[in-house]
């Protein structure tokens, strides 16, 4: 792919632009983005002096307004607010987590490759996570069947899924 | 000098040994683990900290029976004495300039440390010299089960591991590799490198980790994800990347023998002669004349040095090192004086 620019050079760098929620991109090589003011250092550069809760958080007004009518209530344990977590980006305590699950799976997508813990697991939840991580792992499975147009496995993999639930 | 050894010797993390150690210097992996019922150190209060801190340096004395263990408790060592910790990469910069109480145990060779109320309450990491990440894993898995027995760690069958902060949560796992890529600097392509690893979800940083500077041409690569990969396939995305990263930078460095021997040959004596004549030295400056007296040394273009005295050089110039081996604190101007000194030591024994 040639650069949109100069159209000589390869493509090394593709700039998405996004301004009044209209999408641009860019594809420019490496010459060009630079003559561009575009240089792969200076955009690390800024990647590094932000903060993580900058990184999460909808840049738009509206949003972090309406997002706080629906906040969790603040935690008895640690005392953590949901607002204090946005701004900070830290957890208080392990409790934090169950307190504002409903927006985590969004905010950890953001970073994560998925919100289902795949690791390690200490000896005393052995037998509780391996079916939580069944249960995804069908999950997943099911909705791709469904992505391939494949009801019949899909509704075979809900079923499991049912009696897996229920077995709990 | 915190412990009798540190001004002589450098960690197993900087012997200069392992697979591929022209390139890679060294590998760590961090676990970061909470203990279960306890507020994280990010909201503790006095008495909340301190507990945390007992437990975990109680914990190390009882593993410190099976494992010998150096324990230290952060708030009564000297701002120099925390520094030296930090360059031999036994505590984080964040452990060594926090406050409240703070821990860290570590065995004698270096080769693993744990700390204790950092951003989590425990920090454990396994260092090895060289390209041995998945070694410095295998190393850490007991390591982590001996304290889950002592220690209740949090977690949650969804999440994982819990961690303050959501970079870490889920397997709680940071790998790394400490890279030195002078060809790739020298000839303009390291933003390649460092934009194909920012592509897979890798970091690329300093020296010192998170929020450090490439200095000297010296780089970590670590993972950003930690949540949905097993550790395996952490390490793994890692190893996919690093062949070819050494690859690259050995093609280089071949290329660079071939086409600008003679130039490539001027700046490696001329960083030499300024490191073994030089009468006064900032630490930037020396960390750069060290990148390329490291680099003659491996391309085998300086014979009267070994790494083992390039590694001296790297880690006993550093600030906290300089002003232990001194015995006191030294002024900006002092150190610079006293790091010339020390390098000329070390350099006059091979001339």
């Amino acid at each position: 792919m040639l650069c949109e620019k100069c159209q000589q050079n390869e493509v090394t760098v593709h700039l998405t632009d996004i301004v009044n929620n209209t999408k641009k991109e860019y594809h420019l090589c490496r010459d060009c983005a630079q003559s561009h003011g575009v240089s792969i250092k200076a955009t690390l550069e800024n990647f590094k002096n932000l903060t993580i809760p900058e990184f999460y958080s909808p840049p738009a007004k509206g949003d972090s307004e309406s997002a706080q009518d629906s906040a969790p209530s603040d935690c008895p344990d640690c005392g953590m607010s949901y607002a204090k977590f946005r701004k900070e980006g830290k957890f208080g305590c392990a409790r934090d987590y169950d307190l504002f699950s409903d927006s985590l799976d969004e905010l950890f997508g953001k970073i994560q490759p998925s919100t289902q813990h795949k690791g390690r697991v200490p000896a005393r939840f052995h037998g509780v996570v391996s079916q939580s991580m069944e249960v995804e792992r069908l999950r997943q499975k099911m909705e791709q069947a469904a992505i391939d147009e494949d009801y019949e496995k899909a509704a075979a993999i809900k079923s499991q899924l049912k009696s897996l639930e229920q077995g709990s | 000098m915190i412990f009798e050894g540190f001004s002589t010797d450098v960690g197993e993390w900087l012997q200069g040994t392992g697979p591929d150690s022209d390139l890679v210097i060294s590998s760590r992996v961090r676990l970061a683990r909470n203990l279960a019922n306890s507020p994280f150190t990010t909201v503790a209060n006095a008495e909340q900290a301190k507990n945390v801190a007992d437990r975990v340096e109680g914990a190390l004395e009882r593993l410190g029976s099976g494992l010998p263990m150096r324990i230290q408790n952060l708030e009564n060592k000297s701002v120099v004495e925390r520094q030296v910790l930090v360059e031999r990469h036994l505590v984080s910069h964040e452990l060594a300039t926090g406050e409240g109480p703070r821990v860290v145990g570590f065995d004698e060779s270096e080769s693993f440390s744990v700390m204790g109320n950092e951003e989590d309450h425990l920090r454990l990491q396994v260092m090895k010299s060289g390209s041995q990440l998945n070694q410095a894993w295998e190393q850490m898995c007991p390591l982590e089960r001996a304290l889950e027995e002592e220690l209740q760690f949090a977690f949650h069958s969804k999440y994982g591991y819990l961690t303050a902060c959501p970079t870490n949560v889920g397997t709680g796992l940071r790998a790394s590799v400490m890279l030195h890529l002078p060809a790739l600097v020298i000839t303009g392509q390291i933003e390649q490198v460092t934009s194909a690893a920012t592509k897979i979800h890798l970091a690329v940083r300093g020296l010192f980790g998170e929020g450090t500077e490439a200095q000297g041409d010296f780089f970590q690569i670590s993972n950003q994800r930690t949540l949905g990969l097993t550790e395996e396939e952490i390490l793994e995305n890692i190893a996919s990347v690093l062949p070819r990263i050494i690859e690259y930078e050995r093609k280089l460095r071949e290329e660079l023998l071939e086409r600008r021997r003679e130039r490539i040959e001027d700046r490696i004596g001329r960083a030499y002669g300024i490191l073994s004549h030089a009468h006064v030295i900032t630490s930037k400056e020396a960390l750069e004349h060290l990148s390329l007296v490291r680099l003659g040394v491996t391309l085998g273009l300086l014979e009267s040095v070994d790494m083992s005295q390039v590694n001296r050089m790297f880690l006993h110039s550093q600030p906290g090192h300089l002003q232990c081996l001194q015995g006191e604190p030294l002024s900006s101007e002092d150190r610079d004086r006293r790091r010339a000194d020390l390098l000329r030591g070390i350099l006059g024994d091979s001339a």
